[in-house]
């Protein structure tokens, strides 16, 4: 029996213009693609590259929750690296930016002793930056998961950019829902409230994923955040309210002159 | 799902020379791919949404990542 290995890669948020030349020639010689793809038009593609492409969509139903299902992709991928096979997951944008499985499915296979890599691929941040015309290096950037962005203290930066993934599930804890908890945006816009003043202009952004829909860059004041719409493929960019101020007693110290 | 819909915005997405067609007349390329009048009506829109659904977008599938709380 041949031994078994595994490829994890990205289709990018608009396929198949984003799909790297690396993905397509794992896809094409894999012996089964598992494919994690909302959009139609990506999972059109892929199955034109490899006639062997099973949707992992049925586990949605199967699991009990959403980590529920994400394991049992995880068992699909590894069994059938065991049976031998070379296997390639796909999953949307980058494969190991928000993807829990992708990430324990690469370290569960190496434990076993498999070969497995995942390839790097275009994420919704990199739309972001394209299309906010952002870049992180001119305030920095922090990024969080919106619910842990309310659940957890982590110290915000005001005088850096903040991104906060998956906008369309915020505040649910159940981990059972496909829209924000009832009271997600206001928890969201409450919290924000803390750090950024209400009149601070947000940004809810969705990259194109079709060809002929420009990308949603929807700015509010964050008083109106909470009464936004979002989908499942909403990310929040927050702009810093400021340049931070310049650390004189640094600069005096190692004598840097301005 | 649609599927002169998908093979009009999978092309799309690919031709350049075929957006640039899109561009200056929509109505022709959508008489090419013989797109039926209901969804038409999506595209003419731009109505995201709609064409989603048409497509078969399946939205759960675009969350893979998740917060818990209590570990
Ligand atoms: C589970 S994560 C998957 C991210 C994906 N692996 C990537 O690299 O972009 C889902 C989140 O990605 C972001 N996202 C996905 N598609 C997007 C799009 N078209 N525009 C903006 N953000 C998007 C949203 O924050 C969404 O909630």
């Amino acid at each position: 029996m041949s031994k078994g290995q595994l490829t994890i890669v990205g289709t990018g948020i608009f396929a198949p213009a984003h799909i790297s030349q690396e993905a397509i020639r794992h896809i094409q010689s894999s012996d089964v693609v598992f494919a994690t793809i909302p959009d139609p038009l990506s999972m059109h593609y892929v199955q034109k590259l490899n006639t062997n492409v099973v949707s992992m969509g049925d586990l949605y139903e199967a699991g009990e929750d959403r980590v529920d299902t994400y394991e049992m992709m995880v068992t699909r991928i590894l069994n059938a690296v065991r049976e031998g096979q070379r296997v390639c997951a796909i999953y949307y944008g980058h494969p190991g930016i928000f993807v829990y499985a992708a990430h324990k499915a690469i370290k569960l296979a190496r434990e076993e002793g498999f070969e497995a890599n995942l390839l790097p691929a275009i994420s919704a941040e990199d739309c972001l930056f394209a299309d906010l015309g952002i870049d992180p290096a001119s305030h920095g950037c922090q990024a969080y998961e919106a619910s842990q962005f309310l659940f957890y203290q982590h110290s915000i930066n005001s005088y850096s950019s903040l991104i906060l993934w998956q906008l369309g599930v915020v505040g649910d804890t159940s981990l059972k829902l496909f829209r924000p908890a009832d009271n997600g945006m206001a928890m969201l816009q409450d919290k924000l409230l803390t750090l950024y003043p209400a009149d601070h202009k947000v940004t809810v952004y969705e990259a194109a994923t079709l060809p002929i829909i420009p990308p949603r860059i929807e700015e509010v004041a964050l008083s109106e955040l909470s009464e936004t719409k979002v989908r499942e493929i909403s990310t929040l960019f927050v702009p810093a309210v400021s340049f931070p101020p310049i650390d004189h007693e640094f600069c005096e110290r190692w004598q840097v002159q301005p | 799902m649609s599927k002169q819909l998908t093979e009009m915005l999978s092309d799309l997405g690919e031709n350049l020379d075929l957006q640039a067609a899109y561009k200056k007349d929509p109505e022709a390329v959508m008489d090419k791919y013989g797109i039926e009048e209901s969804e038409r009506d999506l595209v003419r829109q731009k109505n995201y949404d709609g064409i989603r659904s048409k497509l078969g977008t399946d939205v759960k599938m675009a969350t893979n990542g998740f917060t818990r709380i209590y570990k």
